[in-house]
């Protein structure tokens, strides 16, 4: 018979149709509106996975986002999923579903015999077993053998949405207590969030046999839903399928939000961040397992489950059930079960149980069996039997008396489901009486409300969230009084050093819990990392207050004494494509592209992501490697002309009348007497003295500068332009504009770059005596405005001609046609990386590092002759700063000239033993085509000295030895007349 | 994820913003090295009410004046430098 | 003399393939400015609004062609399609002479995208943290903030019609983020 565990009627499932899926290979079928644990059980099957650890046999022990054991390999068409929650994955036709943790087949795991070693096996076994020889050794086998799904072989491709949002209310959970607080905060004109992690609203009301205001709960539920979403006037959002996953500061709270049906390659989740003026949690409560020998069996489940099984999916778990509860609500559970046909009796663990509690149970016909426990469990698929005996037993031989049953309830009380009011910051308090932790003090404008406050009946639960709600008048009413919850602490059997389990996705027994103690690891932060306990994807919903139970009996303390480790987000697993949403690959973080990049590629550019800007490093003609094609760029600058973009050089405008002042403040050379149409090559220091940026400073006009800062820095010194103005010199009139990408400029460098200038059609002057070098002017060029400035970062005659961005490709192909007769090249960074190492220019951030103060460059001149207090001063005059041993920069000359210095190489003295002590390391260091030989700079303690001295220096680099020589940190052309040639 | 009250753009998600220091007066050059290196290293870190500078570097590029309590992270007040306003901006 | 061509950033965008509730542009304005000027100095004011016919708005636009985006308590953007930049800057520096102002022409500097129809909120809401409520941000209101973790200049012409000025060398990045986030509309 198909679904022979499923009713005839009952639930909330659509009967008329049928969806079939697989299981281990077996096919199936259920219903729309059933879970992929309803549609398991409705089949009777049993046996749903294996234990992380132990391999051991596992069912499902519940029916929400507490479960532990089902996870399953999901795959629907090409999407795979490797721990599926069985509980919380709606039906839908054709999945096909395998367990995890288990080879070759479920039923005969090849590592069950884990099970067995067990007494090997403790908490910690692996800190203290596979240590010798080495972790590394022991680390394959053992990931093999734990862990739940395998990682899908293709990574997810598609797009996850995420959104953020405002409400004044924010209502985590729609059962009776947050649909209440819902309807009384729409009806005084809140705009209202509602979420519920689960498809239908109504919470309990969903399984339970409640009535609200004269109707069925799920009932009232529903209506109620429908009457916020039509709400006139009313900004009301209710989302079902949407789990609150994370609480973080300012009311800011982390929703994902399951999709029907999503777009064609978007995933099948929506991230929400949503801020709340106030939020109500009415998350509702969790029921615990009590532990006991073999609890872990599949036919063990907790007794809400059982009946959530039955109300909400017309699911009947059991036919002979035995109840274990030490809590007056595994009697309400009874009754359902019995109701729908099932026999129940009830071990309850207190031995003075409340008359009519047992007068009820008598007249449906409940056996109750008081003072008695759980000693065991016969069946090893399933369960088939317990063996109940005294619930105060501590004797391990003790048997039992034998009961035939096919199902065992479990109800070991209620926990307010406080994880986000936890995260929220709120601190939690011990309920002695009903034997939970409950929600004590808020930290941010939240309240919890219902079972997840403690307030476990049905009266209490639609009051509270009707008041949290703001509401006026008399809340949503339970048609009839719950009876009271009392509850016992009465976490497993007494008997010790039989393992019991308490965390069964992570197969922590009592014995584990017991271990710790007796080994010191009293606190619950240790407690939490000896054992694993709660560490798991399920993050110990069912196990965490059973385990603080135990340590607390082991350690003479109460389970408010021994405290919860702290909750983090997320509550539940959420998709790692929904946190990254589109921000990945490509749309991770912006690449920025120069003005001419489509031109660089005609031309053949290799380009490369230099920061945030995607730059050609060379351009290789045919055949040629990217080692030659910056050689031949090189002496193509050096013997002709080139051709370069430098767009992406900082251009900010500073103006005002306090502009000389406040830049002169700012930088470290002396730029008030600069001459309006006059550049300046300037370091930028931070405040502790290190060089922070250099680039050239042009004087526009008396009351306007235009800074260059170099292509990586330029956002940084505007922020730094903004912070030093604002925070310290507010009272100086300037105003400061980045135009920097408005700009295309282009670089003509070489000693035939006259030559190709005097083509160019320009009413700005070229002649030196009006644009020497370190000048620029304004006019137009080819028609359009620009601006043409001399300087070198190859040390030969250079012009700058920039021009409005979108004239850039037009002036680029231009100089190229003009140039044509000087051979004119186009050289990328790489090219003018050897460019500048040749004359040692040096390039912030890799010729200098964080301490590298200007005076350890050798740029003292500022040091010597500028007074006043710009940024940075006086941190040059510190006994840190005069220390005669600092990294200094120099250049070094290769003994032999086989191949460049390695960059990175370190410079070594040798000490007693020959040990090796490092005085510095290589910079930036190239073959020069130029000189035929290799060229480098290097910071070296003292390195002044040593250049005077003419030191012979060793170098080491990965067991490799070379030689060089210090010398002055410029290889080429040291008094500078190729900028004039 | 902090929603700051930017005192000229208005309530702002923190991924917007960039700490910017405590405010400190900077000693004048003849401050003592003893002086400069507290003025350079030292961080007060109070634990509770704490002023501090950000910069809305992802909005009006404005630097203002924030008083956060680092324990709970609620924000006191924002106010722009030079103003120093009692009540929230 | 032979004016040099000019090419826009849109040249180098790959078409759009949109679904029809949200329709997403590349646009050229021809002036783009970056003004600066305290909003408390009377000749400031008065200036800006001779040539651009608006007053320099506070948190919000100002005019049409031009428009003005407050951008910073003492910066606007200027944007035009009908004024060139460079006319309109030197236009704009004259008539605030003898004022501490300064004004720079961006017009190259920044791309401007539009993004029009019923999921154009929900679209720009997937890259930004800005609260993009019709109540709050409807027609007039404009924001400095972030878009795909960029500084955006965004604002609102009508209550389904939006557009965005980012920084041009990020053109395509932005575009790949606005067309990607659209086909979830599709």
């Amino acid at each position: 018979m198909s679904q022979p565990r499923r009713l005839p009627s009952g639930g909330f499932i659509d009967r008329s149709k049928t969806l079939s899926f697989t299981f281990e290979g077996r096919r199936y079928e259920g219903h729309p509106g059933d879970s992929v644990a309803s549609a398991l059980l409705a089949n009777g099957v049993r046996l749903v996975g294996r234990s992380f650890k132990y391999h051991r046999p596992r069912g499902l022990l519940a029916a929400g986002v507490e479960e532990p054991n089902a996870i399953l390999d999901l795959q629907l068409g090409a999407h795979h999923d490797p721990n599926a929650r069985a509980t919380m994955v709606p039906l839908v036709e054709g999945l096909e579903l395998t367990a995890v943790n288990a080879s070759p087949s479920l039923r005969r795991d090849k590592r069950a015999i884990f099970d067995r070693f067990a007494r090997y096996l403790p908490a910690g076994f692996y800190y203290k077993t596979f240590i010798r020889p080495k972790w590394e050794t022991f680390e394959g086998t053992i990931r093999q053998a734990a862990g739940l799904g395998r990682n899908s072989a293709t990574s997810d491709r598609r797009f996850y949405e995420q959104q953020g949002a405002r409400c004044d209310l924010l209502v985590v959970g729609a059962g009776p207590a947050g649909i209440a607080a819902a309807l009384a905060g729409a009806a005084n004109g809140q705009s209202v969030w509602l979420v519920e992690q689960e498809a239908l609203p109504g919470g309990q009301l969903l399984w339970r046999d409640e009535q609200v205001d004269g109707q069925p709960g799920h009932a009232w539920a529903k209506a109620a839903i429908e009457r916020l979403r039509a709400l006139p006037n009313v900004n009301v959002t209710v989302k079902l399928a949407t789990q609150a996953a994370a609480y973080y500061d300012h009311n800011t709270l982390a929703l994902t939000e399951r999709l029907a049906a999503p777009a064609v390659g978007w995933g099948p989740e929506r991230l929400w961040l949503v801020r709340a003026g106030r939020v109500v949690l009415a998350t509702g409560a969790l029921e615990r397992p009590i532990a006991f020998p073999d609890n872990d069996r599949p036919g063990v489940m907790l007794a809400a489950a059982a009946a959530t099984y039955l109300g909400r999916w017309g699911v009947l778990p059991g036919k002979h059930i035995v109840l274990l509860t030490n809590n007056d609500d595994g009697y309400a559970s009874a009754l359902l079960l019995h109701r729908a046909g099932a026999q129940v009796g009830i071990v309850d663990v207190r031995p003075q149980v409340d008359g009519a509690l047992i007068k009820a149970a008598a007249v449906a016909g409940i056996d109750v069996l008081p003072g008695r426990a759980l000693l065991g469990v016969e069946g090893e698929f399933s369960v088939t039997g317990v063996r109940i005996g005294a619930a105060d037993t501590s004797d391990a031989k003790e048997k039992g008396q034998g009961f035939a049953c096919d199902l065992v309830a479990v109800s070991g009380g209620w926990s307010p489901a406080a994880h986000l009011f936890s995260q929220s910051g709120g601190k939690l308090a011990w309920d002695a009486e009903l034997a939970c932790f409950r929600p004590a003090r808020s930290a941010q404008e939240e309240v919890s409300v219902g079972a997840a406050n403690g307030a476990f009946t049905l009266a209490a639960a639609l009051v509270e969230g009707h008041a949290a709600g703001g509401g006026e008048g008399p809340a949503p009413v339970a048609s009839q009084a719950d009876p009271t919850y009392r509850a016992a602490p009465y976490w497993r059997l007494p008997v010790r050093g039989v393992r019991q389990w308490i965390d069964f996705q992570h197969d922590v027994t009592t014995k584990d819990v017991e271990l710790a103690a007796r080994e010191s690891y009293v606190s619950v932060e240790h407690l939490k990392r000896y054992t694993t306990l709660g560490m798991a994807t399920d993050q110990g919903k069912t196990a965490n207050v059973v385990g603080l139970g135990v340590m607390g009996e082991e350690t003479g303390r109460t389970p408010g004494e021994v405290g919860t480790t702290t909750f983090r987000p997320p509550y539940t697993p959420l998709t790692l494509g929904a946190i990254a949403g589109l921000n990945r690959d490509s749309r991770l973080q912006t690449r920025r592209y120069l003005p001419l990049h489509t031109a660089h590629l005609a031309a053949g550019a290799a380009c490369r992501d230099y920061g945030l800007w995607y730059r050609p490093g060379c351009y290789p003609l045919a055949g040629e490697s990217e080692a030659e094609a910056i050689q031949r760029e090189v002496l193509a600058v050096r013997r002709n002309v080139g051709l370069m973009d430098g767009s992406s050089l900082g251009k900010i405008e500073v103006t005002g009348p306090d502009a000389a002042e406040f830049v002169n403040r700012l930088y470290y050379n002396e730029l008030k007497t600069l001459k309006p149409g006059r550049l300046r090559y300037c370091l930028l220091l931070a405040e502790k003295g290190t060089v922070f940026d250099d680039g050239v400073v042009a004087r526009m006009a008396p009351d306007r500068y235009l800074l260059s800062p170099s292509s990586s820095h330029t956002d940084g010194v505007m922020a730094m332009l903004e912070e030093w103005h604002e925070g310290e010199w507010p009272d100086l009139k300037v105003y400061f504009h980045n135009v920097t990408q408005a700009w295309a400029t282009l670089a003509v460098s070489g000693p035939r770059a006259r030559e190709v200038m005097a083509k160019l059609s320009t009413d700005i002057d070229l002649s030196d005596a009006a644009l020497p070098h370190m000048a620029l002017a304004d006019g137009r060029v080819e028609g359009v405005a620009a601006r043409i400035a001399r300087v070198s970062f190859t040390g030969e005659r250079s012009y700058e001609i920039s021009v409005p961005t979108s004239h850039g490709a037009a002036l680029w192909d231009h100089l190229l046609a003009l140039g044509r007769f000087a051979s004119i090249t186009p050289y990328g960074i790489e090219s003018l990386m050897t460019l500048r190492t040749e004359k040692g220019y040096i390039l912030i951030g890799r010729d200098t590092d964080g301490v590298t103060l200007p005076q350890d460059l050798g740029v003292t001149g500022p040091l010597r002759n500028k007074t006043i207090d710009y940024v940075g001063r006086r941190s040059l005059f510190t006994p840190e700063a005069r220390r005669d041993d600092r990294k200094q920069l120099i250049g070094l000359a290769a003994e032999d000239a086989a191949s460049p210095l390695p960059n990175g190489a370190h410079l070594v003295e040798r000490g007693p033993h020959n040990r090796l002590r490092s005085l510095g390391f290589v910079t930036s260091s190239f073959a020069s085509p130029t000189l035929g030989r290799p060229v480098a700079l290097a910071l070296v303690e003292r390195g002044r000295a040593l250049v005077e001295a003419h030191a012979r220096l060793e170098l080491y680099h990965l067991g490799q030895r070379r030689f060089a020589r210090a010398v002055e940190p410029c290889f080429y052309d040291p008094k500078g007349v190729r900028l004039n040639a | 994820m902090l929603l700051i009250p930017c005192p000229f753009c208005g309530p702002r998600d923190e991924s917007e913003f960039h700490y910017a220091g405590e405010p400190k007066p900077r000693p004048a050059f003849a401050a003592d090295d003893a002086t400069w290196g507290a003025y350079l290293f030292d961080k007060a870190n109070e634990k509770g009410p704490h002023r501090e500078l950000w910069h809305h570097v992802g909005g009006c590029r404005r630097l203002f004046l924030m008083t956060r309590d680092t324990v709970t992270h609620r924000i006191l007040e924002t106010h722009a430098p030079g103003q120093h306003g009692e009540g929230q901006s | 003399m032979p004016e040099l061509a000019a090419r826009g950033f849109a040249a180098d965008l790959p078409p759009a393939i949109t679904p029809t509730s949200v329709r997403l542009r590349a646009l050229t304005p021809s002036a783009q400015l970056w003004l600066s000027g305290d909003p408390t100095d009377a000749g400031f004011v008065a200036g800006v609004d001779r040539v651009l016919g608006a007053l320099p708005p506070v948190g919000e636009t100002a005019g049409q062609d031009p428009l003005l985006l407050w951008q910073a308590p003492d910066r606007w953007l200027v944007v035009s399609e009908t004024r060139r930049g460079g006319e309109l800057a030197a236009t704009l520096r004259q008539a605030l002479t003898g004022v501490h102002a300064a004004v720079s022409d961006t017009t190259d500097g920044q791309a401007l995208f539009e993004i029009a129809g019923p999921d154009a909120r929900r679209l720009l809401g997937q890259g930004s943290t800005f609260d993009l409520d019709p109540l709050r941000f409807g027609p007039g209101r404009g924001a400095v903030t972030l878009f795909a973790g960029l500084r955006v200049s965004l604002y609102c012409l009508e209550p389904d019609r939006l557009r965005l000025h980012g920084e041009v060398a990020s053109a395509r990045f932005l575009w790949d983020w606005l067309t990607t986030a659209a086909s979830a509309y599709a």
